[in-house]
Protein backbone atom coordinates (compact mmCIF):
# COMPACT_ATOMS: atom_id res chain seq x y z
CA UNK A 1 0.00 0.00 0.00
CA UNK A 2 1.25 3.46 -1.00
CA UNK A 3 2.23 6.03 1.57
CA UNK A 4 -0.90 7.99 0.13
CA UNK A 5 -3.11 5.31 0.37
CA UNK A 6 -2.21 4.52 3.97
CA UNK A 7 -2.55 7.71 5.12
CA UNK A 8 -5.99 8.02 3.70
CA UNK A 9 -7.14 4.54 5.51
CA UNK A 10 -5.70 5.36 8.81
CA UNK A 11 -7.03 9.10 8.83
CA UNK A 12 -10.39 7.55 7.81
CA UNK A 13 -10.31 4.88 10.56
CA UNK A 14 -9.76 7.63 13.07
CA UNK A 15 -11.93 10.00 12.13
CA UNK A 16 -14.98 7.06 12.18
CA UNK A 17 -13.18 6.09 15.51
CA UNK A 18 -13.34 9.73 16.78
CA UNK A 19 -17.20 10.39 15.51
CA UNK A 20 -18.11 6.89 17.09
CA UNK A 21 -16.77 7.22 20.34
CA UNK A 22 -18.00 10.71 20.65
CA UNK A 23 -21.55 9.77 20.06
CA UNK A 24 -21.61 6.40 22.50
CA UNK A 25 -20.20 8.84 25.06
CA UNK A 26 -23.13 11.04 24.51
CA UNK A 27 -25.19 8.01 24.22
CA UNK A 28 -24.01 6.14 27.96
CA UNK A 29 -23.59 9.76 29.82
CA UNK A 30 -26.92 10.65 29.11
CA UNK A 31 -28.46 6.60 29.81
CA UNK A 32 -25.57 7.10 33.59
CA UNK A 33 -27.20 10.40 34.23
CA UNK A 34 -30.84 9.12 33.84
CA UNK A 35 -30.35 5.96 36.22
CA UNK A 36 -28.73 8.69 38.54
CA UNK A 37 -31.61 11.05 38.55
CA UNK A 38 -34.22 8.33 39.08
CA UNK A 39 -32.06 6.68 42.29
CA UNK A 40 -32.01 11.19 43.00
CA UNK A 41 -36.23 10.95 42.71
CA UNK A 42 -36.38 7.85 44.94
CA UNK A 43 -34.02 8.84 47.46
CA UNK A 44 -36.16 12.45 47.70
CA UNK A 45 -39.51 10.16 47.79
CA UNK A 46 -37.79 8.30 51.00
CA UNK A 47 -36.34 11.79 52.03
CA UNK A 48 -40.53 12.72 52.23
CA UNK A 49 -41.23 10.56 54.12
CA UNK A 50 -38.98 10.88 57.12
CA UNK A 51 -36.34 8.10 56.08
CA UNK A 52 -39.77 5.80 54.92
CA UNK A 53 -41.22 5.79 51.15
CA UNK A 54 -44.87 7.54 52.26
CA UNK A 55 -48.06 5.89 51.54
CA UNK A 56 -48.54 5.47 48.41
CA UNK A 57 -52.11 5.21 45.97
CA UNK A 58 -51.97 1.52 45.50
CA UNK A 59 -53.49 0.29 41.87
CA UNK A 60 -56.77 -1.83 42.37
CA UNK A 61 -55.58 -5.02 42.73
CA UNK A 62 -56.50 -7.20 39.86
CA UNK A 63 -55.96 -3.98 37.39
CA UNK A 64 -52.87 -3.13 35.41
CA UNK A 65 -50.76 0.20 36.38
CA UNK A 66 -51.68 3.38 34.17
CA UNK A 67 -49.10 3.13 30.88
CA UNK A 68 -45.83 5.55 31.48
CA UNK A 69 -46.07 5.10 35.12
CA UNK A 70 -42.73 3.13 35.18
CA UNK A 71 -39.23 3.85 37.15
CA UNK A 72 -39.38 5.98 40.83
CA UNK A 73 -43.26 6.84 39.74
CA UNK A 74 -44.29 3.17 39.65
CA UNK A 75 -46.74 2.76 42.72
CA UNK A 76 -44.25 -0.31 42.74
CA UNK A 77 -41.52 1.44 43.59
CA UNK A 78 -42.39 1.52 47.41
CA UNK A 79 -42.05 -2.30 46.93
CA UNK A 80 -39.24 -3.08 45.06
CA UNK A 81 -36.86 -0.44 46.44
CA UNK A 82 -33.82 -1.82 48.37
CA UNK A 83 -32.54 0.94 50.76
CA UNK A 84 -31.67 1.52 54.12
CA UNK A 85 -32.30 4.59 56.40
CA UNK A 86 -30.20 5.67 59.42
CA UNK A 87 -31.19 8.85 61.43
CA UNK A 88 -28.10 10.26 63.34
CA UNK A 89 -29.01 11.76 66.32
CA UNK A 90 -27.52 15.29 67.39
CA UNK A 91 -25.01 13.81 70.34
CA UNK A 92 -23.76 11.20 67.10
CA UNK A 93 -26.27 8.19 68.06
CA UNK A 94 -27.12 5.98 65.49
CA UNK A 95 -30.79 4.65 64.70
CA UNK A 96 -31.97 2.66 61.86
CA UNK A 97 -34.84 3.72 60.63
CA UNK A 98 -35.57 1.36 57.77
CA UNK A 99 -34.05 -1.34 56.81
CA UNK A 100 -34.98 -3.00 53.33
CA UNK A 101 -32.07 -4.50 52.04
CA UNK A 102 -31.02 -7.66 52.86
CA UNK A 103 -27.09 -6.86 51.71
CA UNK A 104 -26.60 -5.16 55.37
CA UNK A 105 -27.03 -5.50 59.06
CA UNK A 106 -27.80 -3.00 61.22
CA UNK A 107 -24.91 -2.12 62.29
CA UNK A 108 -23.12 -2.19 58.68
CA UNK A 109 -25.71 0.06 57.57
CA UNK A 110 -24.97 2.50 60.97
CA UNK A 111 -21.27 2.62 59.79
CA UNK A 112 -21.82 3.43 56.70
CA UNK A 113 -24.39 5.67 57.08
CA UNK A 114 -22.19 7.97 59.80
CA UNK A 115 -18.98 7.52 57.36
CA UNK A 116 -21.10 9.58 55.07
CA UNK A 117 -22.99 11.56 57.32
CA UNK A 118 -21.20 15.08 56.14
CA UNK A 119 -21.61 14.58 52.41
CA UNK A 120 -24.98 15.74 50.49
CA UNK A 121 -25.45 13.16 47.66
CA UNK A 122 -23.89 10.75 45.32
CA UNK A 123 -22.60 6.50 44.74
CA UNK A 124 -20.81 4.89 47.00
CA UNK A 125 -19.19 1.28 46.47
CA UNK A 126 -20.16 1.69 42.80
CA UNK A 127 -24.11 0.62 42.60
CA UNK A 128 -25.43 2.31 46.44
CA UNK A 129 -27.18 5.98 45.57
CA UNK A 130 -27.10 8.24 48.79
CA UNK A 131 -28.84 11.12 49.86
CA UNK A 132 -27.69 13.09 53.11
CA UNK A 133 -30.85 15.27 54.76
CA UNK A 134 -31.67 16.75 57.70
CA UNK A 135 -34.97 16.88 59.69
CA UNK A 136 -35.69 18.74 63.42
CA UNK A 137 -31.71 18.83 64.06
CA UNK A 138 -31.12 14.89 63.49
CA UNK A 139 -29.02 13.92 60.69
CA UNK A 140 -30.74 11.34 57.98
CA UNK A 141 -29.01 9.17 55.62
CA UNK A 142 -30.31 7.33 53.05
CA UNK A 143 -29.26 4.50 50.70
CA UNK A 144 -30.65 3.14 48.09
CA UNK A 145 -28.98 -0.10 45.77
CA UNK A 146 -29.53 0.80 42.08
CA UNK A 147 -27.48 -2.42 40.87
CA UNK A 148 -30.75 -3.55 38.89
CA UNK A 149 -31.26 -0.60 37.80
CA UNK A 150 -27.41 0.56 36.33
CA UNK A 151 -26.99 -3.45 35.12
CA UNK A 152 -29.15 -2.85 31.61
CA UNK A 153 -26.61 0.58 31.28
CA UNK A 154 -23.61 -1.56 32.18
CA UNK A 155 -25.04 -4.08 29.40
CA UNK A 156 -25.35 -1.10 26.84
CA UNK A 157 -21.78 0.39 27.88
CA UNK A 158 -19.86 -3.17 27.11
CA UNK A 159 -22.26 -3.82 23.80
CA UNK A 160 -21.29 -0.48 22.72
CA UNK A 161 -17.50 -1.18 22.99
CA UNK A 162 -18.33 -4.05 21.66
CA UNK A 163 -20.10 -2.84 18.71
CA UNK A 164 -17.39 0.05 17.90
CA UNK A 165 -14.65 -1.78 17.70
CA UNK A 166 -16.42 -4.58 14.92
CA UNK A 167 -17.77 -1.10 13.53
CA UNK A 168 -13.77 0.27 13.49
CA UNK A 169 -12.63 -3.06 12.47
CA UNK A 170 -15.14 -3.49 9.42
CA UNK A 171 -14.84 -0.47 8.50
CA UNK A 172 -10.92 -0.50 8.35
CA UNK A 173 -11.38 -3.85 6.44
CA UNK A 174 -13.79 -1.44 4.10
CA UNK A 175 -11.22 1.00 3.20
CA UNK A 176 -8.16 -0.85 2.76
CA UNK A 177 -10.51 -2.70 -0.14
CA UNK A 178 -11.97 -0.03 -1.66
CA UNK A 179 -9.28 2.55 -1.15
CA UNK A 180 -7.11 0.05 -4.02
CA UNK A 181 -10.19 1.26 -5.96
CA UNK A 182 -10.56 4.93 -5.01
CA UNK A 183 -6.49 5.48 -5.34
CA UNK A 184 -5.97 2.86 -8.50
CA UNK A 185 -6.93 6.13 -11.10
CA UNK A 186 -4.59 8.27 -8.97
CA UNK A 187 -1.83 6.11 -8.71
CA UNK A 188 -2.58 5.26 -12.03
CA UNK A 189 -1.82 9.39 -13.43
CA UNK A 190 0.68 9.87 -11.03
CA UNK A 191 2.56 6.61 -12.71
CA UNK A 192 2.09 8.30 -15.91
CA UNK A 193 3.11 11.89 -15.36
CA UNK A 194 6.41 10.06 -13.70
CA UNK A 195 7.20 8.35 -17.15
CA UNK A 196 5.79 11.31 -19.36
CA UNK A 197 8.79 13.24 -16.95
CA UNK A 198 11.18 10.78 -17.68
CA UNK A 199 10.69 10.47 -21.37
CA UNK A 200 10.10 13.67 -21.88
CA UNK A 201 13.58 14.07 -20.08
CA UNK A 202 15.32 12.05 -22.63
CA UNK A 203 13.38 13.14 -25.36
CA UNK A 204 14.76 16.28 -24.89
CA UNK A 205 18.27 15.30 -24.60
CA UNK A 206 19.55 14.29 -27.71
CA UNK A 207 17.94 17.17 -30.08
CA UNK A 208 19.43 19.83 -27.43
CA UNK A 209 22.58 18.14 -27.99
CA UNK A 210 22.03 18.34 -31.88
CA UNK A 211 21.42 22.11 -31.40
CA UNK A 212 24.59 22.57 -29.55
CA UNK A 213 26.89 20.92 -31.63
CA UNK A 214 25.45 22.10 -34.98
CA UNK A 215 25.79 26.01 -33.61
CA UNK A 216 28.86 25.14 -32.33
CA UNK A 217 30.09 23.73 -36.19
CA UNK A 218 28.58 27.11 -38.01
CA UNK A 219 30.45 29.18 -35.23
CA UNK A 220 33.74 27.75 -36.13
CA UNK A 221 32.84 27.63 -40.12
CA UNK A 222 31.08 31.12 -40.45
CA UNK A 223 31.62 32.87 -37.09
CA UNK A 224 30.24 33.98 -34.26
CA UNK A 225 26.76 35.95 -34.68
CA UNK A 226 23.91 37.54 -32.09
CA UNK A 227 22.02 34.71 -33.73
CA UNK A 228 24.47 31.72 -32.27
CA UNK A 229 25.08 33.38 -29.20
CA UNK A 230 21.50 33.41 -29.06
CA UNK A 231 20.86 30.26 -29.92
CA UNK A 232 23.74 29.10 -27.55
CA UNK A 233 21.79 30.88 -24.53
CA UNK A 234 18.99 29.21 -25.29
CA UNK A 235 20.39 25.49 -25.73
CA UNK A 236 21.68 26.34 -22.18
CA UNK A 237 18.29 26.97 -20.62
CA UNK A 238 16.73 24.27 -22.04
CA UNK A 239 19.70 21.87 -20.90
CA UNK A 240 19.28 23.48 -17.57
CA UNK A 241 15.47 22.93 -17.56
CA UNK A 242 15.79 19.53 -18.90
CA UNK A 243 18.42 18.63 -15.98
CA UNK A 244 15.62 19.88 -13.53
CA UNK A 245 12.85 17.74 -14.97
CA UNK A 246 13.80 14.60 -12.52
CA UNK A 247 13.38 16.91 -9.60
CA UNK A 248 10.25 17.72 -10.64
CA UNK A 249 9.09 14.10 -9.55
CA UNK A 250 10.72 14.51 -6.13
CA UNK A 251 7.91 14.04 -3.47
CA UNK A 252 9.87 12.52 -0.56
CA UNK A 253 9.16 9.03 -0.31
CA UNK A 254 9.95 7.69 3.62
CA UNK A 255 10.05 3.86 3.04
CA UNK A 256 13.86 3.56 3.73
CA UNK A 257 16.49 4.93 6.06
CA UNK A 258 19.81 6.46 4.39
CA UNK A 259 22.58 7.63 5.44
CA UNK A 260 22.77 11.66 5.18
CA UNK A 261 26.30 12.04 5.99
CA UNK A 262 27.29 10.27 3.25
CA UNK A 263 25.35 11.46 0.95
CA UNK A 264 26.13 15.08 2.06
CA UNK A 265 29.95 14.46 1.84
CA UNK A 266 29.49 12.67 -1.18
CA UNK A 267 27.28 15.72 -3.06
CA UNK A 268 29.68 18.25 -1.68
CA UNK A 269 33.01 16.22 -3.12
CA UNK A 270 31.03 16.61 -6.03
CA UNK A 271 30.57 20.16 -6.10
CA UNK A 272 34.18 21.03 -4.58
CA UNK A 273 35.92 21.74 -8.15
CA UNK A 274 33.07 23.85 -9.02
CA UNK A 275 33.32 26.10 -6.16
CA UNK A 276 36.99 26.26 -6.28
CA UNK A 277 36.88 26.95 -10.04
CA UNK A 278 34.75 30.22 -9.53
CA UNK A 279 37.02 31.27 -6.58
CA UNK A 280 34.41 30.46 -4.20
CA UNK A 281 35.32 29.60 -0.63
CA UNK A 282 32.84 26.75 0.37
CA UNK A 283 33.18 26.05 4.46
CA UNK A 284 30.78 22.73 5.01
CA UNK A 285 30.01 21.23 8.30
CA UNK A 286 28.68 17.70 8.39
CA UNK A 287 27.45 16.30 11.83
CA UNK A 288 28.55 12.40 11.54
CA UNK A 289 25.97 9.72 11.88
CA UNK A 290 22.93 11.57 10.83
CA UNK A 291 20.43 8.95 8.96
CA UNK A 292 17.05 10.13 7.82
CA UNK A 293 13.77 8.20 6.45
CA UNK A 294 13.92 8.48 2.55
CA UNK A 295 15.33 8.02 -0.87
CA UNK A 296 19.42 8.26 -1.04
CA UNK A 297 19.14 9.19 -4.76
CA UNK A 298 16.17 11.79 -3.81
CA UNK A 299 18.38 13.42 -1.13
CA UNK A 300 21.12 13.44 -3.25
CA UNK A 301 19.25 15.41 -5.59
CA UNK A 302 17.53 17.81 -3.07
CA UNK A 303 21.72 18.72 -1.50
CA UNK A 304 22.85 19.07 -4.93
CA UNK A 305 19.74 21.56 -5.90
CA UNK A 306 20.64 23.37 -2.57
CA UNK A 307 24.46 23.68 -3.27
CA UNK A 308 23.91 24.31 -7.32
CA UNK A 309 21.65 27.53 -5.82
CA UNK A 310 25.32 28.85 -4.14
CA UNK A 311 27.23 27.93 -6.58
CA UNK A 312 25.24 30.50 -9.17
CA UNK A 313 24.76 33.23 -6.54
CA UNK A 314 27.55 33.35 -4.15
CA UNK A 315 30.00 36.18 -4.72
CA UNK A 316 32.69 35.28 -2.61
CA UNK A 317 32.12 32.56 -0.15
CA UNK A 318 28.97 30.04 0.86
CA UNK A 319 28.59 27.26 4.08
CA UNK A 320 26.87 24.58 3.43
CA UNK A 321 25.94 22.67 7.35
CA UNK A 322 24.05 19.41 8.23
CA UNK A 323 23.24 19.04 11.72
CA UNK A 324 21.01 17.37 14.01
CA UNK A 325 18.94 19.78 16.42
CA UNK A 326 16.49 17.07 18.89
CA UNK A 327 15.08 14.74 16.35
CA UNK A 328 14.94 17.32 13.10
CA UNK A 329 17.90 17.02 10.84
CA UNK A 330 18.78 20.62 9.58
CA UNK A 331 20.01 21.66 6.33
CA UNK A 332 21.51 25.14 6.00
CA UNK A 333 22.76 26.84 3.20
CA UNK A 334 24.93 30.49 2.99
CA UNK A 335 25.78 32.55 0.45
CA UNK A 336 26.83 36.31 -0.34
CA UNK A 337 24.33 36.58 -2.60
CA UNK A 338 23.80 40.37 -3.47
CA UNK A 339 20.09 40.71 -2.47
CA UNK A 340 17.94 43.34 0.08
CA UNK A 341 17.32 41.82 3.60
CA UNK A 342 14.16 40.48 4.16
CA UNK A 343 12.69 37.48 4.05
CA UNK A 344 12.38 35.18 0.44
CA UNK A 345 10.37 32.51 0.28
CA UNK A 346 9.26 33.11 -3.01
CA UNK A 347 12.63 31.49 -3.89
CA UNK A 348 10.65 28.19 -3.71
CA UNK A 349 8.05 29.23 -6.17
CA UNK A 350 8.48 27.27 -9.18
CA UNK A 351 9.73 29.43 -12.50
CA UNK A 352 10.40 32.05 -10.16
CA UNK A 353 13.71 34.19 -10.21
CA UNK A 354 15.16 36.70 -8.33
CA UNK A 355 16.26 39.91 -9.49
CA UNK A 356 20.30 38.96 -8.57
CA UNK A 357 19.59 36.03 -11.21
CA UNK A 358 20.06 38.07 -14.36
CA UNK A 359 22.84 36.78 -16.37
CA UNK A 360 22.92 33.47 -14.35
CA UNK A 361 22.22 30.13 -16.13
CA UNK A 362 18.60 28.38 -14.93
CA UNK A 363 14.95 28.61 -15.24
CA UNK A 364 13.75 29.03 -11.61
CA UNK A 365 13.17 25.23 -11.15
CA UNK A 366 16.18 23.67 -8.11
CA UNK A 367 14.72 25.23 -5.02
CA UNK A 368 10.94 24.70 -6.02
CA UNK A 369 12.04 20.89 -5.91
CA UNK A 370 14.05 21.37 -2.80
CA UNK A 371 10.90 22.54 -0.63
CA UNK A 372 8.64 19.60 -2.74
CA UNK A 373 11.28 17.21 -1.31
CA UNK A 374 10.62 18.73 2.10
CA UNK A 375 7.06 19.03 2.40
CA UNK A 376 7.29 15.54 1.27
CA UNK A 377 8.86 14.28 4.09
CA UNK A 378 7.08 16.44 6.33
CA UNK A 379 9.83 19.01 6.54
CA UNK A 380 9.76 22.90 6.36
CA UNK A 381 11.77 25.23 4.36
CA UNK A 382 12.44 29.03 4.38
CA UNK A 383 14.85 31.61 3.37
CA UNK A 384 15.79 34.47 3.89
CA UNK A 385 19.07 37.47 3.73
CA UNK A 386 20.24 38.95 6.77
CA UNK A 387 23.36 41.22 6.50
CA UNK A 388 23.75 41.19 2.54
CA UNK A 389 23.84 36.66 3.68
CA UNK A 390 21.18 34.75 2.15
CA UNK A 391 20.18 31.88 4.29
CA UNK A 392 18.31 28.95 3.34
CA UNK A 393 17.22 26.27 6.00
CA UNK A 394 15.96 23.14 5.61
CA UNK A 395 14.21 21.61 8.50
CA UNK A 396 13.60 17.55 8.28
CA UNK B 1 44.10 10.47 -34.03
CA UNK B 2 41.26 8.04 -35.52
CA UNK B 3 38.01 8.10 -33.30
CA UNK B 4 34.88 5.79 -34.17
CA UNK B 5 31.65 7.78 -33.37
CA UNK B 6 28.78 5.16 -32.86
CA UNK B 7 25.29 6.59 -32.28
CA UNK B 8 22.30 5.78 -33.78
CA UNK B 9 20.71 9.38 -34.87
CA UNK B 10 21.90 10.51 -38.01
CA UNK B 11 21.68 13.95 -36.95
CA UNK B 12 23.79 13.46 -34.09
CA UNK B 13 26.29 11.57 -35.08
CA UNK B 14 26.67 14.40 -38.04
CA UNK B 15 27.01 17.04 -35.87
CA UNK B 16 29.73 14.89 -33.80
CA UNK B 17 31.47 14.08 -36.68
CA UNK B 18 31.83 17.72 -37.64
CA UNK B 19 32.77 19.08 -34.31
CA UNK B 20 35.41 17.07 -34.02
CA UNK B 21 37.06 16.96 -37.47
CA UNK B 22 36.58 21.05 -36.81
CA UNK B 23 38.39 20.32 -33.85
CA UNK B 24 41.47 18.55 -35.81
CA UNK B 25 40.56 14.92 -35.15
CA UNK B 26 40.10 12.30 -37.75
CA UNK B 27 36.29 10.88 -37.29
CA UNK B 28 34.80 7.94 -38.92
CA UNK B 29 31.16 7.19 -37.84
CA UNK B 30 28.80 4.00 -37.76
CA UNK B 31 25.21 4.24 -37.08
CA UNK B 32 24.47 0.92 -35.59
CA UNK B 33 27.08 -2.07 -33.60
CA UNK B 34 27.52 -3.81 -36.79
CA UNK B 35 28.71 -1.00 -38.99
CA UNK B 36 30.95 -0.14 -36.15
CA UNK B 37 32.45 -3.43 -35.96
CA UNK B 38 33.01 -2.93 -39.32
CA UNK B 39 34.64 0.45 -39.49
CA UNK B 40 36.78 -1.60 -36.47
CA UNK B 41 38.34 -4.06 -39.00
CA UNK B 42 38.54 -1.78 -41.61
CA UNK B 43 40.27 0.88 -40.16
CA UNK B 44 43.05 1.54 -37.22
CA UNK B 45 40.48 3.45 -34.88
CA UNK B 46 42.84 4.94 -31.50
CA UNK B 47 39.30 5.69 -29.71
CA UNK B 48 35.75 5.46 -29.93
CA UNK B 49 32.81 7.31 -28.65
CA UNK B 50 29.91 5.07 -29.00
CA UNK B 51 25.69 5.37 -27.37
CA UNK B 52 24.87 3.24 -24.76
CA UNK B 53 22.37 0.45 -25.91
CA UNK B 54 23.71 1.07 -30.04
CA UNK B 55 21.42 -0.74 -32.12
CA UNK B 56 22.49 -4.15 -33.58
CA UNK B 57 25.42 -4.65 -31.58
CA UNK B 58 27.17 -8.18 -32.08
CA UNK B 59 26.96 -10.76 -28.81
CA UNK B 60 30.31 -9.57 -27.08
CA UNK B 61 31.09 -6.32 -27.91
CA UNK B 62 32.93 -5.18 -31.05
CA UNK B 63 35.52 -3.09 -28.94
CA UNK B 64 39.08 -3.91 -27.84
CA UNK B 65 39.75 -3.62 -24.33
CA UNK B 66 42.40 -1.73 -24.73
CA UNK B 67 40.43 0.62 -26.85
CA UNK B 68 39.64 4.04 -24.56
CA UNK B 69 35.84 3.97 -25.28
CA UNK B 70 33.52 7.18 -24.31
CA UNK B 71 29.96 5.78 -23.49
CA UNK B 72 27.04 8.46 -24.35
CA UNK B 73 24.65 7.94 -21.94
CA UNK B 74 20.61 9.19 -20.83
CA UNK B 75 21.65 8.47 -17.54
CA UNK B 76 22.23 11.18 -14.80
CA UNK B 77 24.46 8.90 -12.65
CA UNK B 78 27.42 7.71 -14.55
CA UNK B 79 30.14 8.08 -11.76
CA UNK B 80 32.51 5.15 -11.04
CA UNK B 81 34.44 2.32 -13.11
CA UNK B 82 36.94 2.94 -15.78
CA UNK B 83 34.66 3.45 -18.51
CA UNK B 84 34.12 7.15 -19.08
CA UNK B 85 30.53 8.32 -19.63
CA UNK B 86 29.21 11.51 -20.91
CA UNK B 87 25.18 12.20 -20.16
CA UNK B 88 23.25 13.58 -22.54
CA UNK B 89 22.93 16.79 -23.04
CA UNK B 90 26.22 17.36 -23.06
CA UNK B 91 27.95 20.55 -24.29
CA UNK B 92 30.62 20.72 -27.29
CA UNK B 93 33.11 21.76 -24.35
CA UNK B 94 31.96 18.61 -22.63
CA UNK B 95 32.59 16.68 -25.93
CA UNK B 96 36.21 18.11 -26.44
CA UNK B 97 37.53 17.83 -22.54
CA UNK B 98 36.02 14.17 -22.85
CA UNK B 99 38.05 13.51 -26.07
CA UNK B 100 41.10 15.23 -24.66
CA UNK B 101 41.09 13.06 -21.45
CA UNK B 102 41.10 10.02 -23.10
CA UNK B 103 43.96 11.02 -25.42
CA UNK B 104 45.62 12.19 -22.36
CA UNK B 105 45.14 9.16 -20.24
CA UNK B 106 46.01 7.16 -23.80
CA UNK B 107 49.59 8.98 -24.49
CA UNK B 108 50.49 9.95 -20.80
CA UNK B 109 49.94 13.34 -21.00
CA UNK B 110 51.66 14.22 -24.12
CA UNK B 111 47.60 14.66 -25.96
CA UNK B 112 47.05 14.51 -29.62
CA UNK B 113 49.78 12.84 -31.50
Amino acid sequence: MNKVRRKFVVLATVAVFVVLTALLTVINGINFTMVAEDADRVTEMISSGAGRFPNVNMPERGGFREPGKMGPDSPETAHSARYFTVKISQNGEAETVALNISAFTEEEAKDIAVSLMNEKRGWTNGIYRYRVYKEGGDTFVTVVDQGRELLPSYRILVISIIGEIICIALCLAFLIVMSKKIFKPIEEADRRQREFLAEAENEFKIPLTVIGLNTEVIEKTVGQSDETLSINRQVKKLISLTKKIPTLGITGTQDTVCDLTDVARDTINEYAQKFNERNIKLSCSVADGVTAKGNKEEYRAALGEILENSLKFAKTSATFTLSLTGDRTLIESTNDADLPDGSCDRVFDRFTRLENSSGVDGVGLGLSGVKDFARGMNGRVSASVEGGVFKLRVAL
Amino acid sequence: MKILTAVSDRDLLAGIEKYLTLAGYDVVGAFDGVQAATRLAEEKIDLSIVEEDLPRMPRGGVFPDEMPVAVLTKNKNTSGGETKYLSFPFSPAELSSAVSMMINDMTGGRGNE
